[in-house]
């Protein structure tokens, strides 16, 4: 059988390989959930990936909505039709998802409704690594955090057992190293989807006006006080062993504990939570009164910590607390075996005999470049000459999130503003009049529709002076290409519709929009510059295609003729590296060479503007 | 074999460290072996330098700590030296010589090092072994199947207890029909290439 296959095997009990990611897809299939709907982000995309090839073979309806909130918004519209459904999202996203999550815990939910967050400590893919079990506080909703892939899998389902049995959403919580850890999972069988649909007219459970409101948040922590208590919940493990210490831990955190405590032969017995909101004091209560030592290895803020220490002193238990508040281990970027080493090791007071490891050699960094090919570039490109020939040299450069944030480092460094989803226009909408300053703003396709549409609109109502550049590569690129509410759907083609960015921009107003294809660089040139000299908000739409798309088309069919240097031609100005610097071109002696395996053959080197003497052409010879 | 086997990929991001640590997890879940590999998705993938774990036995956390790794599989020079110190004296070095220069170093007017420079530095600290998998993919018609050739050569340099009929699996397994042959083959270049550098 095929992975795919395997995936959707109705009868399961099998052994896979899986990543957390695709676990959690295989938990929802087996869940039997009826819909599911996200917005793409690093770390949570691969669920996606799963749902978005296996959704109508197993009779699920999937969707990529405009943004987060939007698909919690059309979760909960299934859910309130009493259908199980998933939406999933990163961190990040679900600070836009917040707001209609702070009023969703109080209704409560019909059809179970499970919430993932996939937090990213260290920031891998992200702007920040904020503690998402925080909102699981804030709301008053069940958190449930994983450690393996297999419990990813596992605990999906009783996520979705428990959201129905109090009626309220979970939000189950994985980070990186959960959600992109590859380990055997074993499958379970598939429930069948529960597919009718109801709807009770006019009782008014989901509105939030006050007067109803003050009613549900009574029941919501009436809930909570219940499922503290509820023994059915089997999400907490104790591991005991010999002696008079104990830890307590959730998460990735468990992995590292484990090795060490086995590695060390350590005399620590482990509490492992899988439910952390609410606590389920009594477990954690015993477990303290049993181990007079107490170590807490979580990653990013001392949640568990800060309740177990409040725990603790409301039962007059004298325990002896080591965690973060105490400085044992860190409160920032993500954990490894080595950090909770240190940390176990200091509270224990044990010395443990580690080699340090070699210092790093220096060697040149490699940070992440735009693709070969990229049709980003070839815009950042255009835009610093087109500024460079007005002379414009005051503009501050306002981007956003995706891959062209890449374009704020060498040699483009387009980018004074990277804040959050949208916030490029958002931030251009600031730059009116009174303040006499102007901004150039960048933002891709799907961000445009996630958050910058608001923006767009302040900025025509309130008269900025922006131009803005909507790198429209048909695409959610950065997250792994997945379809964009301007681009028809491949998979889904037959039921979905496109929506123009032109009509947009036109219908809110922008003076002036134009469409341009960054390949022809003398055209975008003059569009830049023209939109450039007109005041007010004028938008370019930079439309080409992320060219791992159509990398993908090209090989399917035929293969991918690459661009070559004449040497005879090139003059070793090297102004190709400097300001166009595709990955493909390095320096070899005095001349420029293109590597023919990363070349991708979009031409655009070709060009004047990027090789003035003609050097470089297409290479029809090439293997 | 080891009860524990640390391998640690690196390369540049589209050079295809995923598709090996992918190759050489299945392989030792076909065999049996109790495996755990942490991946790297999104931004990070796009041409920057990448690595993935790949922890062979009796193990749960998915990142090998600093200087544990057992053998480095290095798709790139340069990437094989900034991993250094995840790995130890012990440790076994697979390098491809196939160049990527970081786009840095063209903008600062600045030439890669030489491949020879670059070995000799690591050679000096560990035992290395280098092929370049790039050409050798050539033969099977599919450059692509360079991360298999160094899964295999590595493999077959550094015992993970793996056999050739699992990783045989794991390419069926893994790769679409069509793209099956040509990574059998590179399987087998591999080992070959293995040998001939022992030698
Ligand atoms: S994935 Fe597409 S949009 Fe992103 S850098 Fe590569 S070509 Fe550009
Ligand atoms: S044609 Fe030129 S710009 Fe395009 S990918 Fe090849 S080397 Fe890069």
């Amino acid at each position: 059988m095929s992975e795919i296959d395997d995936m959707i095997d109705p009868k399961g009990n099998k052994i896979l390989l899986l990543l957390g990611n695709e676990a959690i897809a295989r938990g929802v299939i087996e869940a039997g959930v009826a819909s599911a709907s996200t917005y793409p982000g690093t770390p949570s995309s691969e669920v996606g990936d799963v749902l978005y090839r296996v959704a109508r073979k197993v009779g699920m309806r999937f969707e990529y909505s405009v943004n987060e909130k939007v698909a919690l918004e059309v979760s909960f519209a299934a859910s309130t039709l009493g259908l199980r459904s998933f939406v999933f999202m990163k961190h990040v996203g679900l600070n836009v998802a917040a707001d209609a999550l702070m009023s969703i815990s109080y209704s409560g939910v019909k059809g179970g409704l499970v919430i993932m967050s996939a937090d990213d400590p260290s920031m891998h893919s992200s702007q920040n690594e904020q503690d998402n079990r925080l909102y699981g506080q804030l709301a008053h909703i069940p958190v449930i955090e994983p450690s393996t892939p297999q419990e990813a899998k596992d605990f999906i389902i009783s996520a979705f057992e428990l959201s129905e049995r109090y009626h309220i959403p979970v939000l189950f919580r994985t980070t990186t190293r959960v959600s992109h850890e590859r380990s055997a999972v074993k499958t379970g069988p598939v429930a069948g989807i529960r597919k009718s649909i109801s709807f009770d007219y006019g009782k008014m459970d989901f509105n939030s006006l006050p007067s109803l409101a003050r009613q549900h948040k009574l029941n919501l922590e009436r809930k909570m006080r219940e499922i503290a208590h509820d023994e059915r919940i089997s999400l907490n493990r104790m591991i005991e062993r010999e002696g008079s210490w104990g830890a307590i831990t959730s998460g990735v955190g468990y992995s590292y504990l484990t090795d060490i405590i086995e590695e060390y032969d350590l005399p620590v017995s482990v509490l492992k939570l899988g439910l952390t909101n609410p606590l389920q004091d009594n477990i954690i209560l015993d477990f303290m009164r049993k181990y007079n030592n107490i170590i807490i290895v979580e990653e990013l803020d001392p949640y568990l910590e800060t309740k177990i220490r409040a725990l603790a002193q409301l039962n007059s238990i004298s325990v002896k607390i080591y965690g973060k508040m105490d400085g044992y281990f860190p409160t920032d970027y993500e954990y490894d075996g080595n950090v909770v080493l240190r940390g176990v090791a200091r509270a224990m007071g044990l010395k443990i005999d580690e080699k340090a490891p070699e210092p790093a050699v220096k060697v040149t960094p490699r940070p992440p470049v735009l693709c070969p090919g990229c049709p980003h570039r070839a815009s950042f490109f255009i835009v610093k000459r087109a500024l460079r020939m007005l002379k414009i040299d005051d503009a501050i450069i306002s981007s956003d999130i995706g891959c062209y944030s890449l374009g704020a480092l060498d040699p483009f460094d387009m980018g004074d503003i990277i804040i959050s989803m949208g916030t490029s226009v958002g931030y251009s909408s600031g730059m009116v009049p009174e303040f006499g300053k102007r901004s150039v703003t960048f933002i891709g396709d799907s961000t445009l529709f996630h958050g910058g549409l608001p923006g767009i609109v302040n900025a025509v109502k309130n008269n900025a002076q922006t131009t803005i550049i909507v790198l429209d590569n048909r695409t959610t690129a950065m997250t792994g290409q997945q379809p964009t509410p301007s681009a028809l759907d491949p998979t889904y083609e037959d039921d979905m519709k496109e929506i123009s960015i032109e009509s947009t921009l036109k219908g809110i107003g922008v003076s002036k929009v134009v469409e341009a294809d960054p390949y022809d660089l003398k055209d975008m040139l003059h569009k830049v510059t023209d939109c450039l000299k007109t005041p007010g908000v004028t938008a370019i739409i930079a439309k080409r295609e992320c060219a791992i798309l159509r990398d993908r088309k090209i090989r399917r069919v035929s293969k991918i003729v690459p661009y070559h240097v004449i040497p005879d031609k090139c003059t070793g100005c090297f102004r190709c590296v400097t300001d166009f610097s595709c990955p493909a071109m390095s320096i070899k002696g005095n001349k420029v060479v293109i590597d023919a395996a990363l070349c991708d053959g979009c031409g655009v080197c070709a060009e004047r503007f990027v090789c003035p003497y003609g050097a470089i052409e297409v290479d029809e010879n090439a293997e | 074999m080891k009860m524990q086997s640390n391998v640690v990929i690196c390369g540049v991001g589209g050079q295809g460290v995923l598709t090996a640590g992918k190759l050489l997890s299945t392989a030792a879940l076909s065999e049996g072996i109790q495996v755990v590999m942490s991946e790297i998705h999104g931004l990070a993938q796009r041409g920057g330098a990448v690595s993935v774990d790949v922890r062979i036995g009796n193990v749960l956390g998915p990142i090998v700590p600093d200087g544990k790794g057992d053998l480095i599989i290095a798709m790139e020079p340069l990437e094989a030296l900034r991993v250094l110190h995840r790995s130890s004296r012990e440790s076994v070095f697979v390098v491809n010589t196939q160049k990527i220069p970081p786009v840095s170093l063209g903008i600062a007017h600045r030439e890669y090092p030489s491949i020879e420079s670059l070995v000799s530095d690591l050679k000096r600290r560990r035992t290395v072994f280098t092929v370049n998998a790039l050409e050798l993919a050539r033969k099977t018609g599919e450059l692509r199947t360079a991360s298999t050739i160094m899964v295999s050569m590595a493999s077959a340099l550094y015992d993970t207890g793996i056999t050739d009929e699992s990783f045989l699996n794991a390419i069926k397994r893994l790769f679409p029909l069509r793209y099956q042959k040509a990574n059998i083959e590179a399987f087998d270049l591999g080992r070959k290439e293995a040998a001939a550098v022992v030698k």
